[in-house]
């Protein structure tokens, strides 16, 4: 990790918040590439309909449209049949969203490496808020050891147990960045998942085929795959979830932090930051110069993990 | 060769129908150009008066006169250790004996228990600041509209002010198919 000047960094912080106050929000899904990936679909279809198995409501996802080009009833047919499938199978009264983005709103996270003490307090509250498998056990935040004065992700251990913070390491908890510059979106070659305008990187899991062309895309290995069909408790299951959040994937599509975007775009906080019992994490909103995480970037020697690679993350790292 | 130029420009033909069809949509969740900002974040600090064990504490105090204390104060209070720093042992570094409901500064000025983080910026200074910018500690209740702060105290406690090792939740399972590259060392 190069760590530069004070000047070097003022320069930099201010860089960031200007680039990030003039990136234009509201940039609709970009057509470019749209043949190809319409032949891509008709193709992907065909994966998708032997997939979807003998549910009954299987051939209305089948044709549902994408999640983009929906109208409002077209969605509340989907929230309801996706509602009667967890009904079905889980027997809950889930309360399904689709809470829109704050308008002005860019969420950012800084995480400061000097308290963060490797609990796996978030870990843990992010699968219970997001209706993750519990087995296969499907995290989205992985937390790394690492010895003092390294910073060398390759040789991390994510596998440690006991007491800690353990002498002579720190701890860098690593989850979805939400690029600016997402390498994952690009890939996909059905736009299952895009990017919105408060900055959060989101999948339609009813439109992903599963091919994890973004799994392969993405430089923090942060999103997942689950092979298996999800295992969940009916007492397990947070039943307020939203459609592009938490609701329960289905078999076989790729999921990631989404910033727990079913309570964030409410106001409230994600579930990892809440549960921290150091305060390492901070939360907010960037695009308000007065939030604590424009006042760490601004004036903390902050960086983004693998910066050099132009993803523009919006995680931002300090030790204080 | 010819047949497969057919194929192509039927294929063609027919994307261009289908994209006239769905030229027209418009992307999802896109916020108005002219909406107003969200609400700024408004933070209060959580105040400690409310939640300090046995305060206001001159129910007590004003029947102990300070000149009949113990030097160290803990014959009353046993469960207060003071492990700050190596010499740390007057209670009356930050405690006010003539007033026993407020703190005080080393220059003897009162300081409110809900401003106790005027205490320890005397000596934390950094800290302070990066508590006061948000860098340090942690702000619960939301990141738009009101939050609170949480104080010092409200994580160290001020006599024995270093954190307790925590036993980490437990490690995710080790994959199926081997430790993926960059996992383990
Ligand atoms: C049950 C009665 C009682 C209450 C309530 C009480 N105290 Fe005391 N406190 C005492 C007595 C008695 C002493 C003297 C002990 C000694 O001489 O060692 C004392 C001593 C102290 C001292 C040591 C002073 C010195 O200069 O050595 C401090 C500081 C103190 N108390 C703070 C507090 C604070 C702050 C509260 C309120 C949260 C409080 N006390 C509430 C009875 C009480
Ligand atoms: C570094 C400054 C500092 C010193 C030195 C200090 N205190 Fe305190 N004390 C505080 C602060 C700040 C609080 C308020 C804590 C809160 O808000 O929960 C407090 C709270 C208390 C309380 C009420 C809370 C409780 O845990 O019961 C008592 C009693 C107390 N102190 C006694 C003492 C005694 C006795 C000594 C000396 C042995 C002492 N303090 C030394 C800063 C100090
Ligand atoms: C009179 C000066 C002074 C005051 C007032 C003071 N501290 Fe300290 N504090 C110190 C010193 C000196 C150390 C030891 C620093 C070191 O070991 O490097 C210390 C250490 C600490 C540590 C690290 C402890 C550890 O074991 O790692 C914490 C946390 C801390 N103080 C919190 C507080 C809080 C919270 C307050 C306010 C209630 C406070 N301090 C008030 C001087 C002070
Ligand atoms: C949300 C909880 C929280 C709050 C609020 C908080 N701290 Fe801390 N503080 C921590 C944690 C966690 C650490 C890291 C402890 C460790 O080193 O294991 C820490 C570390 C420290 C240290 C030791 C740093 C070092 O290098 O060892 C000091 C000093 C300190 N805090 C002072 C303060 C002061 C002063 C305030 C208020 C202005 C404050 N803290 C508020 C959680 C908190």
């Amino acid at each position: 990790m190069k760590i530069d000047s004070d000047k070097n960094k003022s320069d930099r912080a201010a860089h960031r918040l200007k680039k990030k106050a003039e990136i234009k929000l509201a940039e609709p899904a970009s057509r470019r590439g749209f043949l190809k990936k319409l032949t891509a679909g008709v193709a992907a279809a065909g994966v998708a309909a032997t997939q979807s198995g003998c549910s009954t409501t299987g051939m209305d996802k089948f044709f549902q449209d994408h999640y983009k080009e929906m109208t409002a009833e077209e969605k509340e047919k989907v929230f309801a049949r996706i509602s009667e499938d967890t009904k079905k199978k889980y027997n809950v009264d889930i309360n399904l969203k689709d809470p829109p983005p704050v308008p002005g709103a860019r969420f950012a996270f800084a995480i400061s490496l000097s308290v963060c003490n490797g609990n796996r307090a978030c870990v843990h509250a992010c699968v219970e808020e997001n209706n993750q498998s519990r087995d296969p056990a499907v995290q989205y935040i992985k937390v790394i050891e690492l010895d003092r004065g390294t910073f060398n992700l390759e040789e991390g251990d994510a596998y440690y147990e006991g007491e800690v913070p353990k002498k002579d390491k720190f701890y860098l908890p690593m989850q979805c960045n939400q690029c600016d510059n997402p390498p994952c979106t690009k890939v996909c070659p059905v736009e299952a998942t895009w990017k919105e305008d408060d900055g959060i990187v989101v999948i339609d899991y009813d439109w992903c085929i599963g091919c994890r062309y973004c799994m392969a895309a993405c430089p923090y290995d942060a999103r997942r795959f689950n092979f298996k069909e999800p295992e969940l408790q009916r007492s397990e299951i947070n039943t307020n979830q939203s459609y592009l959040s938490n609701r329960v994937r289905p078999q076989g599509v790729v999921e990631k932090c989404h910033f727990c975007l079913h309570r964030t775009r409410l106001g409230a906080m994600p579930a990892c930051m809440e549960a921290c019992p150091t305060g390492a994490r901070k939360f907010g909103n960037i695009a308000d110069p007065n939030s604590d995480v424009a006042q760490i970037v601004q004036n903390k020697r902050v960086f983004v993990l693998k910066e050099e690679l132009g993803t523009i993350p919006n995680i931002y790292y300090y030790f204080d | 060769m010819k047949t497969l130029v057919n194929h192509k420009s039927v294929f063609v033909a027919l994307l261009g129908s289908m994209l006239l069809i769905l030229s027209c949509h418009k992307p999802p969740h896109t916020v108005a150009e002219s909406a107003a900002p969200p609400p700024p974040q408004k933070v209060t600090i959580i105040e400690r008066e409310g939640r300090i064990r046995n305060f206001p504490c001159s129910e007590c105090h004003k029947k102990v006169a300070p000149e009949t204390m113990s030097k160290d104060g803990t014959k009353k209070h046993t469960d207060i250790v003071l492990k700050h720093f190596p010499g740390m042992n007057k209670c009356q570094l930050c405690h006010d004996p003539y007033n026993m409901d407020q703190l005080k500064r080393i220059t003897l000025e009162p300081v409110s228990f809900n401003t106790s983080q005027e205490i320890c910026g005397q000596c934390h200074g950094e800290k302070k600041r990066d508590w006061d910018m948000g860098a340090h500690g942690k702000i619960v209740g939301g990141w738009m509209g009101v939050a609170q702060k949480i104080s010092c105290v409200g994580c160290h406690n001020p006599h024995t002010p270093g954190r307790p090792k925590m036993q980490a939740m437990a490690a995710p399972p080790f994959p199926a198919g081997g430790i993926p590259k960059g996992d383990h060392p």
